[in-house]
C-alpha cells in the first residue's frame, strides 16, 4: 500500500514563526504482548497540526486513529518517533505535563461529581484560587450552555448536555490543544447535527486553538476539519483539504471510505499518455480513457498529477461516486447524454429508497441479480424515474467526475469484479 | 321421595344452559386447581430448607436462650442470670475489647488492603497476578495458621527475637502474645476480604476516567482521591462491614496468640461454658453477642445501601 500522499508540507514553522501546535514525527504504536511480526497499531505516522487548525483522522475501526490521538495526549508511548507540542518534545513526558484537552466518546465525567466540580477538576488540579476557578467554571459553562445543570450529577444529564460538560471540563483549562476521540459517536443522529453545529461554532469562538478530531463519520469530518487525514491499517494514507480529498482522491481507499465511491478497474487506452503529469491544476489536468473491465468504457482524470497512473500496464481503478452516475433513457447513446462514460450497461439488482431519494445497485456488463454487494451504486436524481428490479439500465457518468486511482487489490466489497470481461451488446468500448 | 320427570323441554334447557357455560367455567375451575396444585407443590419445596433451617440455625438459638433463663433441671429460672451477667464489669470490658479489636482491624484491614489493591490494579509488575492469587489462597486458611506463624516469627522465642538476642543490649520484640499480636493476625488474615472486592471494582473504572483526569493535570494521588476511591466507597464499605463482623466474632486467632489479657466475647462465652461450665451465664453472653452482631449487620447494611445507591453513575 502507498504511504502517505500528504499534501501540504509537513516540515518546518508555521508563517507566522509559531511553531506548529501539534507535530507528530514518525511515530508509532505497538501495543504491549503484540507479536514481532504483528502490524503495529500505528506506524510512522507523521502529522502536523498549527494553531487554530482542525484536523480531522477519519478512519474504519482499527485504523490507528485514535491511537494517534493517545499517542498525542500522552495515554500511549510511542515506541519509535516523537511527538511535539509547540516545539516542545513531549514524548516522554505525561499526560498531567501535556496541558492538552481531551474529549472522549463516553464523555468520563466524573460520575460521583457534580457538573461544576466535573468542569473545575483541571482548574484544582492546577491549584488555581477558589475565586477563579468559580470565575472560568461559569464562563465554562455558559460558552456550552448548560449554566442552569450546574448542580446536577452526570447521571442527570442526557448525552448531548455530557458532551457539552466534557468539552467544557476539557476547554477549561486553556488549552492550546483539544483533541477529541469520536466525541458525537456515543449520541443519536439528531443530536449529533446539533453538536456538529455546536462544535463548528466553539471553532469559531477559540480561533487559537488546535484541534485533532477522531471520528470514522466523514459528515462531521468534512463539517469541522480544515484537513482530513485518511487512516487505514495503522497508516496515513491520504492528507489534504476536505475539497482536495474529495474531488480528487488520490487513493482508492480515500475514494471508497470519503463519499463511497464505486470502483471500477480498467486499462488506460493510452497508458503513456498519463506519464509525466505533475501538475495539480485540474484544469490542465486532460481526461483519459479507461477500459473498464467489467465492460464499457470511462473518461476520467487523474486524481494524483505526481503519480504514474500508468505503470502496471495501464491498469488503474476509476472512482466515481454514487451521484456521479446517472440512468441514460433507453436507446439514447451514453456518450451524448452524459459525454463521459460508454457500454456501461447493467442491470438493477435493489432499489432503496433513502428518504432523499433513491440508490440502486447495479451489476454492471451482465444480469448477476443475486450479486448486490458486488455491483455498483447509483443515486438518482430527485424526480428521476425509478428502475425496477431486474430492469437493464444504461449508465452515463458526469463529466469530470470520474477520477483515476492507482489499483488497489486490498480494497474490497465497492469493486467490481475484474474478470471476465463480458462486453454488453451494442458496447462501444 | 322421588324426583318428579324431567319434561323434554327442561332436559333441552339445561342442556342449554350448561353448553352456554360449559368451557369458560370448567376453564376456571380447572384453573382454580392448578392454582392450588402449585401452591401445595410450592409449599413442599419450602418444607426441607425450613426443616434444615430450623435444625441447624433456630433450635440451637432458642436452646441457648432457654439456656440463659433456665435451671440445671430445665425449669424456667427467671432473668436473673441476665441481670447478673449484664451487670458485670467483664462483659462490659468483654464488649469494650471485642468492638476495639474489630475496629482496629477493620481501619488496618481498609489502609492495607485498599494500598494492596491500589498496587496491584494500577501499578502493574511482573507476578502480580501470582500477588492476587497468593492473596485469595490466605482466605482458604485456617484462621490459627496466622497467629502460629506469627509466633513462629516475632514470638518470645521466635525467629526474630533469636536473630536479635546476638545483639549488644539483646533488643527484643514482644507484641505477638497481647492486643497487637491479635490485631496484626487479624489484619494479616482478613485483608484479603477488602482487596479482593476492591479488585473488582478497580477493574471496572473506564480507563479514560483515568486518562482524562491525567490530561487535566491531576497527578496519580489526585487521581486516586478524586476518581477512583469515591467510586470504590460502596465495595469498600460493604467489605469494612464484613471485615467488622468478622473480626467481632473471631475466635481461633486470640486463642491462638495466647493472649491471656485479651478477652473478647467470644473468648467470654468459651471461658464461661468450656472452663467454668456456667452455661447460663455463657447463653447470656452468647445472646448479648448476637444481639450486637445484628445490629452491626443492620448498620451495614443501611450503609451499604446508602452507598451504592447514590454514588455509580452513568460514565
Amino acid at each position: 500500500m502507498p504511504l502517505a500522499a500528504v499534501r501540504c508540507p509537513d516540515a518546518g514553522e508555521f508563517d507566522d514563526g509559531r511553531p506548529p501546535a501539534v507535530e507528530l514525527r514518525g511515530v508509532s504504536v505497538r501495543y504491549p504482548g503484540a507479536s514481532a511480526g504483528s502490524r503495529p497499531a500505528l506506524a510512522d505516522l507523521s502529522l502536523r497540526v498549527d494553531p487554530g487548525e482542525t484536523v480531522a483522522l477519519l478512519g474504519p475501526s482499527g485504523s490507528g486513529k485514535s491511537t494517534a490521538l493517545k499517542a498525542v495526549a500522552g495515554f500511549e508511548q510511542p515506541s519509535e518517533g516523537r511527538v511535539l507540542l509547540a516545539g516542545r518534545d513531549v514524548t516522554r513526558r505525561p499526560p498531567a505535563e501535556r496541558g492538552i484537552g481531551v474529549v472522549v466518546q463516553q464523555y468520563a465525567l466524573f460520575p460521583h461529581l457534580r457538573v461544576a466540580d466535573n468542569v473545575a477538576y483541571g482548574l484544582r488540579a492546577r491549584r488555581l484560587p477558589r475565586a477563579q476557578v468559580r470565575a472560568r467554571v461559569g464562563e465554562m459553562l455558559e460558552m456550552v450552555g448548560m449554566e442552569e445543570h450546574a448542580r446536577k450529577l452526570p447521571r442527570e444529564l442526557s448525552g448531548g448536555q455530557q458532551q457539552r460538560i466534557a468539552i467544557a471540563r476539557a476547554l477549561a483549562i486553556r488549552p492550546d490543544v483539544l483533541l477529541l476521540d469520536e466525541p458525537l459517536s456515543a449520541l443519536d443522529a439528531r443530536m449529533r447535527q446539533d453538536m456538529v453545529e455546536e462544535l463548528a461554532r466553539l471553532r469559531r469562538e477559540l480561533p487559537d486553538v488546535a484541534m485533532l478530531y477522531v471520528t470514522h463519520d466523514q459528515s462531521e469530518a468534512l463539517a469541522l476539519a480544515d484537513r482530513i487525514g485518511v487512516m487505514r491499517d495503522g497508516r496515513l494514507v491520504d492528507l489534504g483539504t476536505a475539497h482536495e480529498l474529495y474531488h480528487r482522491p488520490r487513493h482508492a481507499f480515500t475514494a471508497s471510505f470519503l463519499g463511497g465511491a464505486n470502483l471500477l478497474d480498467g486499462v488506460l487506452e493510452a497508458p503513456g499518455a498519463a506519464r509525466g503529469r505533475t501538475t495539480h491544476d485540474d484544469a490542465s489536468s486532460p481526461e483519459l480513457t479507461v477500459r473498464l473491465d467489467a465492460g464499457g468504457s470511462v473518461s476520467a482524470r487523474i486524481g494524483d498529477p505526481a503519480s504514474d497512473a500508468g505503470a502496471s500496464g495501464g491498469r488503474v481503478t476509476v472512482a466515481v461516486r454514487p451521484h456521479a452516475l446517472r440512468m441514460l433513457p433507453a436507446g439514447r447513446d451514453a456518450n451524448e447524454a452524459a459525454g463521459s462514460a460508454s457500454g456501461l450497461r447493467g442491470t438493477v439488482v435493489s432499489v432503496q429508497w433513502r428518504g432523499t431519494g433513491h440508490r440502486l445497485r447495479v451489476a454492471l456488463g451482465g444480469t448477476d441479480r443475486g450479486s448486490a454487494g458486488r455491483a455498483v451504486a447509483v443515486d438518482l436524481e430527485p424526480f428521476a424515474a425509478v428502475p425496477a428490479v431486474g430492469d437493464a439500465v444504461v449508465l452515463g457518468v458526469v463529466r469530470g467526475e470520474a477520477v483515476i486511482v492507482p489499483r488497489d487489490e486490498t480494497i474490497g466489497g465497492l469493486r467490481v469484479p475484474a474478470a471476465p470481461v463480458r462486453p454488453a451488446a451494442g458496447a462501444t468500448a | 321421595m322421588t324426583a318428579a320427570p324431567e319434561t323434554p323441554r327442561a332436559a333441552t334447557m339445561r342442556a342449554r344452559a350448561r353448553w352456554a357455560v360449559g368451557s369458560h367455567g370448567s376453564a376456571r375451575v380447572a384453573g382454580a386447581e392448578r392454582r392450588d396444585r402449585r401452591s401445595l407443590r410450592t409449599l413442599l419445596w419450602a418444607v426441607p430448607p425450613l426443616a434444615v433451617l430450623t435444625a441447624i440455625f433456630l433450635v440451637p438459638l432458642a436452646e441457648t436462650v432457654w439456656q440463659s433463663v433456665s435451671t440445671t433441671s430445665g425449669a424456667f429460672a427467671g432473668f436473673g442470670t441476665w441481670s447478673q451477667a449484664l451487670s458485670s464489669a467483664a462483659l462490659g470490658r468483654a464488649v469494650g475489647t471485642t468492638l476495639w479489636i474489630a475496629l482496629l482491624t477493620t481501619c488496618g484491614c481498609v489502609l492495607v488492603g485498599t494500598f494492596l489493591a491500589v498496587g496491584l490494579s494500577f501499578v502493574p509488575f511482573s507476578g502480580s497476578r501470582v500477588a492476587v492469587r497468593l492473596l485469595e489462597a490466605v482466605v482458604s486458611f485456617p484462621s490459627f495458621i496466622i497467629p502460629l506463624a506469627f509466633g513462629i516469627l516475632y514470638g518470645r522465642a521466635g525467629v526474630l527475637n533469636s536473630a536479635l538476642a546476638g545483639l549488644p543490649g539483646s533488643p527484643h520484640v514482644d507484641f505477638v502474645n497481647d492486643l497487637p499480636g491479635v490485631v496484626f493476625a487479624e489484619i494479616a488474615y482478613f485483608t484479603p476480604f477488602v482487596v479482593r472486592p476492591l479488585l473488582a471494582v478497580f477493574g471496572q473504572i473506564p480507563r479514560e476516567l483515568l486518562d482524562v483526569s491525567g490530561s487535566l493535570g491531576a497527578g496519580p494521588l489526585m487521581t486516586l482521591r478524586r476518581v477512583i476511591l469515591p467510586d470504590a466507597r460502596p465495595a469498600l464499605a460493604a467489605s469494612a462491614g464484613l471485615v467488622f463482623l468478622l473480626a467481632m466474632n473471631e475466635f481461633g486467632i486470640i486463642m491462638f496468640t495466647g493472649a491471656k489479657n485479651v478477652v473478647t466475647l467470644p473468648m467470654l462465652v468459651y471461658t464461661k461454658s468450656i472452663v467454668t461450665f456456667d452455661l447460663p451465664s455463657a447463653a447470656v453472653v452468647a445472646c448479648a453477642q448476637l444481639a450486637l452482631s445484628l445490629a452491626v449487620y443492620g448498620l451495614y447494611r443501611a450503609l451499604v445501601r446508602r452507598l451504592s445507591g447514590g454514588s455509580r453513575a452513568a460514565a
